[in-house]
């Protein structure tokens, strides 16, 4: 091997025993480097990473639907666009800033000057209009001005409008209740507020945060009332017709199922749109059922009855004195509407003496008489739980003047509210059970997980239940032949009920208006097996002031209509079912036919948004007229007087809503009767009675008006 | 000897290079899972909300007003006297006024 051969291994083997050294160090080098990085400055560099990936995203809650009894919506929140704008950005990116200004306003319809104010701070963030339409958003991005953004959040909406307004109540710009079980539940609706950590790529996007996957736990609870939505729209519907009616300043309705103390239906009038709650008056906004006192007037006869007969003081045996025309207590004289005689104690509430029941009063004394209406629940909060809720007034028996003590059994001297009385009175159709009022079916978290289910709750016993059925019975006379309430009867039903009528009193002049009156009708059907309670209370009704006359017909067209919904079958229709299975059907061409059912009608075309279909109103009376074409969302122009002869536009017609419908009313011919309509059959074809059926109200008893009262008269 | 290290000291890089490159691949496949996550969960909100707005219409359809209009402007229905009610049976239970939950 030549010298420089041997040099070469020399060199060979120490190059390759450098490259190995080398090979070895370097990943030495990566390990060292990794432990430094993994271990030794492992919890430092994870702070670092996730300060720099990690963001804190806030979660807004999803606002809770309520929903009635059989999970028809009632408030529900959907996603709507909210414009809004970084002014500083705004200013700084854009050449024309009064320009850019001019146009967004314009698009969203907001004063120039407003918005110029607003994108002129100094603010990193403004409202630029919050729940926009999607054409105004749309709009809005193809502008595409910087700093302007449009961004999603929720709003409220009561795809039911008008329906249990005041029940709902409404939430503000920002979620939040404002009344109603919006303001109730508002904690358990809202949800919670929380932000959430999540990991951002460079470009901001969200890549991933587990939170994200559990937000149900930040979302608002779903609430189901006891409200019956179907209830509701016959409550509302029939007490705005008896208001404008009656021309009466406003008016309440109450139905309450009586064994559960579910409250089924709260109506008021004048009532409002909850989707444009803002624009309300609060007249509108006004929950009467709840906030308003009125005297009960003849109402309270009942529950002192019921209370003397409990006590023992009276029996039904007993004969009330009311021979004479007046009472003197005082000074002063309590009268009747007539010099009644010798009357037995359910005579005293189906005639509604007043001097009758102010002797019972007195037989039971002012403390027990204080006792049995404290123990009906007047004088303290019903506990329906919606704000503003009132307790009547019952002054404690002590401060009682002794006019009080002969007034207050005829329910002057005391008063009440709506919901109260019904629930009051639900106290008979419950075997003398006084419940608490339940207005929450159901409370559910947004994982389905039941949060909360109230259950009925008896409050007291206030009567034992034999006392209950005998003043059952007595409420019972009341709707028959010879009662007040004779407008409240009902074809097919046993109705208990008892109307009344009180006097205001006269704020500027001191004692009671001689021309404003408060007239009710409370009770209950069908009264050998109630299903429901409701009380009708109309304030300063013009027309007649009775509330046999005013409220009674409104009792007894929620009450059908109701019951009928319930499936609640009447007692002939009962029998009808074995009469029909042997009696043969009667021949085609005996069947009696109502001639305008032959009349043709143009086929219907599609109805499209903001249309209405024009219903056939010939042959009906003006009432039931204007009903219909008040559902039918028309205007109705009224020639002539009777039931209606001619229309224009014609039946099945598409028209406009808000239309004009002019009727032409002329008498009816005994040959062209009216065809049979629902509710006010009886008013125009008389109806066979069943023989163990009660007799329906007296003919001819439902058009009359009864002379008025004079002062102090009630019933 | 020195090939036998040479042999070993190469399969351990390839074996560290290799569980490199696995781990830089489950990193990355975590990272496209992720945005899949991100993605899905953003049109789940979509749904929801498109959800609710066909509730809300849902709703809206439904008033009982309008129904009764429908049935007696264009189907002309009546409601039933009381001596067209025949019962049968059990008692019916109450109707739902919406839809079932």
């Amino acid at each position: 091997m030549s010298q420089s051969e041997a040099r070469f291994q020399r060199n060979l083997r120490l190059r390759t025993a450098v490259l190995c050294a080398a090979l070895a160090a370097l990943p030495l080098l990566v390990l060292r480097k990794a432990f430094d990085l993994q271990v030794v400055r492992a919890s430092q560099l994870k702070a670092q990473a996730e300060g720099q990936s990690r963001r804190k995203l806030a979660l807004t809650p999803q606002r809770g639907g309520i929903f009635d009894r059989d999970g028809a919506e009632l408030a529900v929140s959907v996603d709507a666009d909210t414009i809004w704008a970084n002014p500083r950005q705004l200013r700084k990116s854009v050449k024309d800033f009064p320009e850019a200004v001019k146009s967004l306003a314009t698009l969203l319809e907001i004063e120039p000057a407003t918005l110029s104010r607003k994108l002129e701070s100094d603010k990193f963030f403004v409202w630029v209009k919050r729940r926009a339409s999607a054409a105004e958003s749309k709009a809005v991005q193809a502008l595409k001005l910087p700093g302007v953004s449009v961004s999603k959040e929720a709003r409220r909406f009561y795809p039911n409008r008008e329906l249990a307004a005041h029940v709902l109540g409404h939430a503000d710009v920002d979620g939040r209740g404002l009344s109603g079980v919006e303001l109730m539940l508002d904690d358990k609706l809202r949800g919670s507020r929380m932000s959430a950590p999540v990991v951002r790529d460079g470009r901001g996007n969200v890549v991933y945060s587990e939170h994200l996957l559990d937000d149900l736990t930040t979302q608002g609870h779903d609430v189901t009332l006891t409200i019956d939505k179907t209830l509701q729209y016959f409550a509302e519907r029939e007490l705005e017709l008896a208001v404008r009616t009656a021309e009466a300043r406003a008016g309440s309705v109450v139905v309450v199922d009586p064994t559960r103390g579910e409250i089924l239906a709260l109506a008021n009038y004048p009532t409002f749109n909850l989707n444009d709650a803002q624009h309300a008056s609060d007249s509108q906004r006004r929950n009467r059922a709840i906030v308003e006192r009125f005297e009960p007037g003849s109402t309270t006869k009942p529950f002192v009855m019921a209370g003397a007969l409990a006590a023992g003081a009276v029996k039904l045996t007993d004969s009330i004195d009311c021979t004479t025309d007046s009472l003197v207590v005082d000074g002063r004289a309590i009268h009747d509407a007539h010099r009644f005689g010798m009357l037995s104690p359910s005579e005293v509430i189906s005639r509604s003496s007043n001097i009758g029941i102010s002797k019972v009063g007195s037989s039971l004394g002012r403390e027990r008489l204080f006792g049995v209406l404290q123990s009906f629940g007047f004088g303290a909060v019903p506990g329906s739980g919606l704000p503003g809720e009132v307790a009547g007034s019952l002054r404690p028996y002590q401060r009682w003047y002794a006019m009080d003590a002969a007034t207050i059994p005829f329910g002057q001297g005391m008063s009440t509210t709506t919901l109260q009385l019904a629930m009051s009175m639900s106290a008979f159709a419950n075997k003398g059970r006084l419940l608490e009022p339940l207005l929450v079916k159901r409370v559910v978290d947004a994982r389905g997980q039941t949060v909360e289910e109230p259950l009925p709750r008896v409050r007291k016993q206030v009567v034992p239940e034999r006392v209950a059925r005998s003043v059952t019975d007595m409420l019972v006379n009341v709707t028959a032949e010879g009662g007040t309430g004779t407008e409240a009867a009902l074809d097919g039903y046993l109705v208990a009920g008892k109307t009344g009528t009180a006097q205001k009193s006269d704020p500027e002049h001191g004692g009671y208006a001689k021309d404003k009156w408060v007239s009710s009708f409370v009770g209950f059907a069908p009264a050998n097996k109630p299903r429901l309670t409701i009380a009708v209370v109309l304030d300063e009704p013009m027309i007649a002031h009775q509330g046999g006359a005013v409220a009674a017909p409104v009792f007894r067209r929620v009450m059908e209509a109701s019951l009928r919904h319930l499936g609640v079958p009447a007692e002939r229709a009962q029998n009808n079912a074995v009469a029909l299975t042997r009696v043969a059907p009667p021949k085609a061409e005996s069947k009696p036919t109502w001639p305008l059912e032959n009349v043709e009608m143009p086929l219907p075309r599609n109805v499209g948004p903001g249309e209405t279909l024009v219903p056939n109103l010939v042959g009906r009376p003006a009432r039931l007229a204007l009903v219909h074409a008040r559902q039918a969302m028309l205007e109705v122009a009224l020639q002539g007087s009777g039931v209606v002869s001619e229309q224009q536009p014609a039946p099945g017609s598409v028209v406009k809503r808000g239309a004009l419908l002019s009727l032409q009313l002329s008498s009816p011919t005994p040959e062209l009767p009216a065809p049979p309509l629902a509710s006010d059959l009886a008013q125009i074809v008389p109806q066979p009675v069943a023989a163990d059926v009660p007799p329906p109200a007296a003919a001819g008893t439902r058009d009359k008006l009864p002379a008025p009262p004079r002062r102090g008269q009630d019933g | 000897m020195k090939a036998r290290f040479l042999k070993y000291w190469v399969t351990v890089v390839i074996a560290i290079t290799l569980a490199f490159g696995v781990h830089l691949l489950l990193l990355s496949e975590n990272a496209h899972m992720s945005y899949q996550l991100a993605d899905l969960k953003l049109q789940e909100e979509r749904l929801k909300a498109q959800r609710n707005l066909l509730a809300l219409e849902a709703a809206t359809l439904r008033q009982v007003d309008r129904v009764e209009a429908i049935a007696r402007g264009s189907f002309g229905m009546e409601v039933p006297k009381p001596s067209h009610v025949i019962v049968m049976g059990k008692q019916q239970e109450q109707h739902a006024s919406g839809r079932g939950r």
